[in-house]
C-alpha cells in the first residue's frame, strides 16, 4: 500500500513531517517500509499561457513562445514541443526553478533566441504522461501564475506500507490509514463527502439485472448503470495521486474506480455496457475448465471453486481479481455498468493464489472489505465519473445481498484486569475505553472494570477479547511497556543424551581434522543410483516429498554420508581434493503406517584424498565410541554381499555393539560410488546411529587407577594364514594371557618375501603387569601360555 | 725458611692461574687431575706433611686441606662458568627466524550455524530455558491448526510447504514444538523451553531464500506472564548476545499463534544505532518475532488461558549467523565449501 501524504492529510492532520509520521505509524503496527519522494527537488513551477508562437530563424523545429504567467509576469521561452499553440496553458519552469531530481533552470540562448527557463511536458514535472506528447496542456481550472507544485502535489512524499494480514483489511485505504493517524493524534477525521444516490431512472435499453447464483461466495453485488459519460480525463491532481499510489492513470472511468478503491478500500469494476449480453450480470461459480481472457491479455483456465462475474452468456471477469478483456472500458465508452461487491475473502485469496494473480482488488477482497462502504463506494464512483468525465446520469441496475454478507459488527466484552495482566501495565477500564474509542470502537461501561465494545464495520479482524487487548496494547504503545524479568520457578530439567553424544562425537571429529558440515536433508532419487542401491534395497525406502519444486527435493535422506560425499565432490571440483567432513543430523525412516516417520540422529564422517582409508575412519569411530563409554565392547562384522553396496566389499564393516546391536558402519567408498560423486582418489566414510550409541553406553567412563609396579614388555611375531583376522588373534592372546596380560599392541603387519604366499606376519608387543612386581618366571609362564595358545588354536608359526 | 716447609700459598696461586688459563671443559679437567688427582700436586704436598717435625704437622695438614678445598671450589666454579658459556653459545647458535610459519595441526572447524546455535541455546539456558525438541516431519495439525493458523492462510498453501503424506509435512517453523512442549508438561508450570531446529519452506533457493533453514523458538508459560516479561526476557537475551549496551524495540506485528504480537528490533550491532549500510540507516536491525501466546494455542497445549498466560518468540539462526559473520549469501550455509567452513 502506497499512501501519498497530501491525500492522507486531506482526511486528517499530522503535526510533523513524513518521517515522523512513518515512525509513529510503524510504532502502532502500521509498518512504513519507506518514505519515497518521487518529486523531490521540484521547486517553482508555475502555470503560464502561451500568447504567441513564433519561428526562430535557422531552425525547423525550435519556436519562440511568449508566455503570460499572470501575476508572475511575462517571459519568452524556446521550445521544440510538437503541440505548441497560442492559448495553451502550460507548466513553466522559470530561471531559478528546478525540476524533480533537482535540475535547476537558468536563462539560456538558442540560436540567438533567449529562453527564460523552459515550458514543460508532463513527465518533466513528475506527472504521468509521455514526453513525446509535447507540452502538458493544463486544464481550465488552472490559471496563469498558479503554483503547480502545490496545486498538483508535485513534491508530495509517499509512505510505502508493509501491512501485516490483520491490518491489511482496514489499512489498505487512505481512509483506513487516516483513522490510525487520528487515533495517534486524537485529531478529527475529515471523511470523504457523502455521495448522492443515483440521479436517474433506468434507461429502457441495456438493462442489466443482478443475479447471484453462488451466495456463499458473493455477499453483495451492487450494479449501477451510467449513461452519457463524457470524454474528459481525470483531474491532473487525481492522476498524480494515482501514479504516486502505483496505479497508472487511464481515463476518467477507470481512474474513478481506482481512486475510490484507494480512498476507502472498496474495489470497483466498470464494464462497457455495449459488450454485456443477456440483460443480466452477477456472480456464479466458474465451470470447471472455463476459460477467460483477463484484462492483462492472459488466458485463465478456471475451476469450479473460482467465482466469476458473468453476463447472460459468458464470464466477464474473475470475481474480485481481474476483469475480462471482453467487456473492457475504452476511451470511447459512453455507457458503463459499475460493479461494487462483497466477496467471501477466502475464495478470492484461493483464486488469486492459484492463478498467481495478486491484484490491488484481490489484495483487498481477500482481507475482507468494509461492508458498510460497498454501496457507498458505488455511489461515490458514479459521482466522480460524472464529475470528471463530464455529464452522465446514473441509475441503479440492482443491489443484491446474500447470507454471506457480514451481519452487524460484533459486540465484544473487555475486562480491565485481563488487559492489565497481559500487558503488564496498570490501565483502568476507562483508559482502555478511551484508546478503543480513538480507534473507532464504540465503548460503554459493563459493570466494574468491564467494557462493552462495539466493533466498527471496517474492523473485521476484531472478534474476541484478545483482539481488543492487542488494540489497547498498540494504542498504549509497545515502547512504553516496561522490561521486567519474570520470577517463578525454573523450567523442567533437561537432558538429551543423544544430543550430548553428538556434541562429543563432533568434538573428537574436529580434533581429528574433520570440519562440521550441514547438508540438506532433501535429495534427488538419483542419489540411489550413485549409491549403487538396487531396486528394493531397504535404503531406498525413504520419505518422499509429494510436491517438490526441483528434482533434488524428491526424498528425505536415510543416511548422512551421501550429503557429505556430495560436499566432498563439490570441494574436489574446487581443487580441494584432500578434505574431511562430519555431520550430526537427523535422518528419516518411514514408519510404514500413518504415524510420523522415525527421525534418528546420526553421526557421520567422510574423508577423501591423502590418508583417507578404512583404518583412518575406523580410528576416529573407535575414539568416539570409547569416549562415549564403549570400551572394548565394539565388534566389526563384514557386511553380507549387497548390504552396503556403496562401500568397498573388502574394506567395510558393520559396527556392532554389545548384544549384537548394529551401531553403524564404516568403510572405504566403492570406486563407482566415489566416481559418481566426483571423487577420483580414495574416499572413506562412517555413519553411526547416536540413539543406540547413547542409550547402550555399557559402562560409561570410569576412572581406572594405574599400577605402580613395573610393566614387563615382551615382543612376539607370528606367521598365520592371511585370512585369520587380527581381531581373532588378539582374542586368543588375551584369553591365554589372563589377568597378567594388560595390553596387546600390534606394531607390524608384513606380507611378502620369506613368509610364503597367502600368509602374513604379525608383530606384537605384549605388556604384563600386576599389582605387585612380577618375577621373570611368572612372566615367562604367562608368555609361554600365549605362544602355546597361538600355535595350538590358530596354527600360528612363531618367529620369535 | 725451613727447607721442608711447604708453601701452600704458592701452590694455591699456581693452581688458580692454571685453572683460569684453562679455556675448555677438557682443560679444566686436566688441571683438576693435575692438582686434585690421587697423585696430584696437592696430594703429593700433603704426603710431604708427614716429613715435617711433629709439632708442625697439624698446622701444615690443616692448611693443606684448606688449600685443597679452595682449589676444589675453584675447579667447580670454573666448570660452571665454562658450562654456562657453552650453553649460552649453543643457545645463540640455535637462534631461528621466529617469523617462520607455525606447523599447524590439522584441526576441523565447527559450522558457523552450529556455533550460533550453541550460543543461542547457552544464552537461553542461562535465562532458565531448557531445550525442547520436535520432529521435522510434522502433522498438519501441529504445524498449523493447533497454532491457530486458519484455513486459507497463505503459509498453509501447498505452494509454501512440502507435503510428504496427507496431513504430514516438513515443518515450516519450529512453532509446533510449542504445542508439543506444553502437551508434554501440562498441567505442570512453568513451561520454559527453547526449540532450535531445521525448518523447510517451498522456496526457490537464492542468495536470500533457502528451502532449508534454521530457527529457534522460545516459550514461557506460567501464571501472570505479561508483555512486560516478554520485553524483559528478550532485552536480556539481546544484551547477552550483542553486548550490554544493546537496546530493543518492539513493534506491533501479526502472527496467528500470538496476540498481541510484535517484531523485535535491536540497536544495530555494527553502528550501535548511528545508522549504517547494514541497518539501512535506521540504526535498528530486525531480529525476531514475538507475542503473547494466543488463547487458542494455550488451550491446544492443554492449559486454561483464563489461568495462565505466556509469551513466545522465534528467530532465524541463519540470520543471526549472517549478521554475526557478515555472510551475504544464504547458500554458503549448505554448500560446505571448505574455503567457507575453515573461516570459522
Amino acid at each position: 500500500m502506497r499512501v501519498p501524504l497530501a491525500w492522507l492529510l486531506e482526511m486528517v492532520d499530522w503535526p510533523g513531517d513524513a518521517a515522523s509520521l512513518a515512525e509513529a505509524l510503524t510504532g502502532r503496527g502500521v509498518a512504513v517500509e519507506a518514505v519515497e519522494r518521487p518529486g523531490a527537488g521540484v521547486v517553482g513551477i508555475v502555470a503560464a499561457r502561451i500568447t504567441a508562437v513564433e519561428p526562430i530563424a535557422g531552425s525547423d523545429h525550435l519556436k519562440r513562445c511568449r508566455l503570460d504567467a499572470g501575476p508572475r509576469g511575462r517571459a519568452e521561452v524556446v521550445s521544440g514541443a510538437p503541440n505548441l499553440a497560442a492559448g495553451m496553458v502550460v507548466p513553466w519552469a522559470p530561471p531559478g526553478a528546478s525540476l524533480p531530481g533537482g535540475r535547476r533552470l537558468e536563462a539560456q540562448e538558442f540560436r540567438g533566441a533567449r529562453s527564460e527557463g523552459m515550458a514543460c511536458s508532463a513527465d518533466e514535472i513528475g506527472l504521468p504522461g509521455e514526453h513525446a506528447d509535447g507540452l502538458l496542456a493544463l486544464p481550465a481550472d488552472i490559471g496563469p501564475g498558479d503554483d503547480l507544485v502545490a496545486a498538483l502535489e508535485l513534491d508530495d512524499p509517499v509512505l510505502v506500507l508493509e501491512l501485516t494480514p490483520n491490518y491489511a483489511a482496514h489499512c489498505q485505504s487512505i481512509l483506513g490509514v487516516a483513522r490510525e493517524v487520528a487515533a495517534l493524534t486524537g485529531g478529527a477525521l475529515r471523511l470523504p463527502p457523502e455521495p448522492s444516490p443515483p440521479n436517474a431512472d433506468l434507461d429502457a435499453t441495456h438493462v442489466a439485472s443482478v443475479r447471484i447464483s453462488a451466495p456463499e461466495l458473493c455477499g453483495r453485488f451492487v450494479a449501477l448503470q451510467l449513461a452519457g459519460v463524457g470524454t474528459g480525463p481525470a483531474p491532473l491532481r487525481v492522476q498524480r495521486r494515482l501514479a504516486a499510489s502505483g496505479v497508472r492513470p487511464r481515463n476518467a472511468i477507470v481512474d474513478a474506480t481506482n481512486y475510490v478503491m484507494l480512498e476507502v478500500g472498496q474495489p470497483l469494476h466498470a464494464y462497457d455496457l455495449r459488450d454485456l449480453r443477456g440483460g443480466v450480470i452477477g456472480a456464479r461459480r466458474a465451470a470447471a475448465g472455463e476459460v477467460i481472457v483477463t484484462l492483462d491479455g492472459q488466458r485463465r483456465t478456471l475451476r469450479a471453486d473460482d467465482l466469476v462475474i458473468a453476463d447472460g452468456e459468458r464470464a466477464v471477469g474473475v470475481a474480485g481479481v481481474m476483469g475480462g478483456e471482453n467487456t473492457e472500458v475504452h476511451d470511447d465508452t459512453r455507457e458503463v455498468l459499475l460493479e461494487a461487491a462483497y466477496f467471501a475473502p477466502l475464495g478470492i485469496a484461493r483464486t488469486a493464489r492459484r492463478l498467481g494473480l495478486s491484484t490491488a482488488a484481490s489484495a483487498r477482497f481477500a482481507r475482507g472489505v468494509d461492508p458498510a462502504r460497498v454501496r457507498w463506494a458505488a455511489d461515490r464512483c458514479a459521482e466522480l465519473i460524472a464529475r470528471w468525465g463530464g455529464g452522465g446520469v446514473s441509475a441503479e441496475a440492482g443491489d443484491a445481498v446474500t447470507d454471506s454478507f457480514p451481519a452487524a459488527p460484533p459486540v465484544v466484552r473487555l475486562r480491565g484486569a485481563h488487559v492489565r495482566s497481559l500487558i503488564g501495565v496498570k490501565l483502568t477500564a476507562a483508559e482502555c475505553g478511551s484508546y478503543l474509542t480513538g480507534l473507532g470502537f464504540r465503548v460503554s461501561a459493563d459493570g466494574v472494570d468491564r467494557l462493552r465494545v462495539l466493533v466498527p464495520s471496517w474492523r473485521g479482524d476484531v472478534a474476541e477479547e484478545i483482539d481488543l487487548v492487542e488494540e489497547v496494547a498498540r494504542a498504549y504503545g509497545y515502547d512504553r511497556i516496561p522490561e521486567v524479568l519474570p520470577g517463578g520457578a525454573p523450567g523442567a530439567p533437561y537432558r538429551d543424551p543423544v544430543a550430548e553424544a553428538g556434541e562429543a562425537a563432533g568434538a573428537i571429529a574436529r580434533a581429528a581434522g574433520y570440519s562440521e558440515a550441514v547438508t540438506s536433508p532433501l535429495h534427488a532419487v538419483g542419489e540411489w543410483g550413485r549409491l549403487r542401491l538396487p531396486a528394493g534395497h531397504d535404503l531406498r525406502r525413504a520419505v518422499q516429498i509429494q510436491n517438490p519444486m526441483t528434482e533434488d527435493q524428491r526424498a528425505l535422506r536415510r543416511m548422512l554420508v551421501p550429503g557429505l560425499l556430495d560436499a566432498l565432490g563439490y570441494n574436489a571440483r574446487h581443487r580441494r581434493v584432500d578434505a574431511a567432513l562430519y555431520e550430526v543430523g537427523r535422518v528419516f525412516q518411514p514408519s510404514g503406517g500413518e504415524a510420523l516417520p522415525d527421525e534418528p540422529r546420526h553421526f557421520a564422517l567422510a574423508a577423501a584424498g591423502t590418508g583417507a582409508g578404512y583404518l583412518a575412519v575406523k580410528g576416529v569411530v573407535e575414539e568416539v565410541l570409547e569416549r562415549l563409554g564403549w570400551v572394548g565392547e565394539v565388534g566389526w562384522e563384514r557386511p553380507a554381499a549387497g548390504e552396503l553396496p556403496f562401500l568397498h566389499p573388502g574394506r567395510s564393516a558393520w559396527v556392532v555393539g554389545a548384544g549384537g546391536t548394529r551401531l553403524g558402519w564404516i568403510g572405504e567408498v566403492h570406486p563407482e560410488t566415489a566416481a559418481a560423486y566426483g571423487l577420483v582418489g580414495a574416499a572413506a566414510a562412517a555413519e553411526v546411529d547416536l540413539g543406540p550409541v547413547a542409550a547402550g553406553r555399557p559402562a560409561g567412563v570410569r576412572f581406572a587407577p594405574w599400577l605402580r609396579s613395573p610393566a614387563v614388555r615382551r615382543d612376539l611375531a607370528i606367521v598365520l594364514p592371511e585370512d585369520v583376522p587380527a581381531g581373532e588373534v588378539a582374542v586368543v592372546m588375551r584369553a591365554a594371557g589372563g589377568e597378567l596380560l594388560r595390553d596387546v599392541r600390534l606394531f607390524d603387519v608384513y606380507m611378502g618375501e620369506g613368509i610364503g604366499a597367502g600368509r602374513r606376519s604379525l608383530a606384537y608387543t605384549l605388556v604384563y603387569q600386576a599389582d605387585r612386581t612380577l618375577t621373570d618366571a611368572e612372566v615367562d609362564a604367562a608368555h609361554d601360555g600365549v605362544r602355546r595358545a597361538l600355535a595350538e588354536r590358530l596354527g600360528a608359526q612363531l618367529r620369535s | 725458611m725451613d727447607p721442608l716447609a711447604i708453601d701452600w700459598a704458592a701452590l694455591k696461586d699456581q693452581a688458580e692461574s692454571e685453572l683460569q688459563a684453562a679455556s675448555s671443559l677438557q682443560g679444566v679437567e686436566e688441571a683438576r687431575v693435575r692438582w686434585l688427582g690421587r697423585s696430584g700436586r696437592i696430594a703429593l704436598a700433603l704426603r710431604d706433611v708427614g716429613r715435617l717435625p711433629a709439632a708442625e704437622r697439624p698446622a701444615a695438614g690443616a692448611q693443606g686441606n684448606e688449600v685443597r678445598a679452595e682449589v676444589e671450589a675453584l675447579v667447580s666454579e670454573r666448570l660452571s662458568r665454562l658450562e654456562a658459556e657453552a650453553l649460552h653459545a649453543r643457545l645463540a647458535a640455535e637462534t631461528i627466524d621466529i617469523t617462520l610459519p607455525g606447523q599447524r595441526p590439522q584441526v576441523g572447524h565447527a559450522h558457523p550455524l552450529h556455533q550460533v546455535w550453541r550460543d543461542l541455546v547457552r544464552i537461553f539456558g542461562e535465562l532458565g530455558f531448557a531445550v525442547a525438541d520436535g520432529p521435522e516431519v510434522e502433522t498438519d495439525w501441529l504445524n498449523f491448526g493447533a497454532l491457530n493458523i486458519p484455513e486459507g492462510h497463505p503459509t498453509r498453501d501447498a505452494q509454501d510447504s512440502f507435503y510428504v503424506a496427507d496431513g504430514q509435512l516438513l515443518r515450516t517453523q519450529t512453532s509446533p514444538v510449542q504445542i508439543r512442549a506444553m502437551q508434554a508438561l501440562a498441567p505442570a508450570l512453568p513451561v520454559r523451553v527453547v526449540a532450535p531446529g531445521r525448518v523447510y519452506r517451498r522456496d526457490t533457493t537464492d542468495a536470500t531464500h533457502s528451502a532449508v533453514f534454521h530457527q529457534i523458538e522460545g516459550l514461557l508459560v506460567d501464571r501472570g506472564i505479561a508483555m512486560s516479561h516478554m520485553k524483559g526476557v528478550i532485552a536480556e537475551f539481546a544484551r547477552r548476545l550483542y553486548g550490554p549496551e544493546t537496546k530493543i524495540r518492539v513493534r506491533p506485528s501479526y502472527f496467528p499463534f500470538t496476540e498481541p504480537s510484535g517484531e523485535v528490533d535491536v540497536t544495530c550491532v555494527f553502528c550501535h544505532g548511528a545508522g549504517c549500510r547494514i541497518c539501512k540507516g535506521t540504526g535498528w536491525i530486525e531480529i525476531m518475532g514475538c507475542g503473547m501466546v494466543h488463547p487458542v494455542v494455550l488451550k491446544n497445549g492443554g492449559y486454561d488461558p483464563e489461568e495462565v498466560s505466556g509469551f513466545a518468540w522465534g528467530m532465524g539462526i541463519d540470520r543471526v549467523a549472517q549478521l554475526r559473520y557478515g555472510i551475504d549469501d544464504l547458500r554458503h550455509f549448505l554448500q560446505n565449501d571448505l574455503r567457507f567452513l575453515e573461516q570459522f
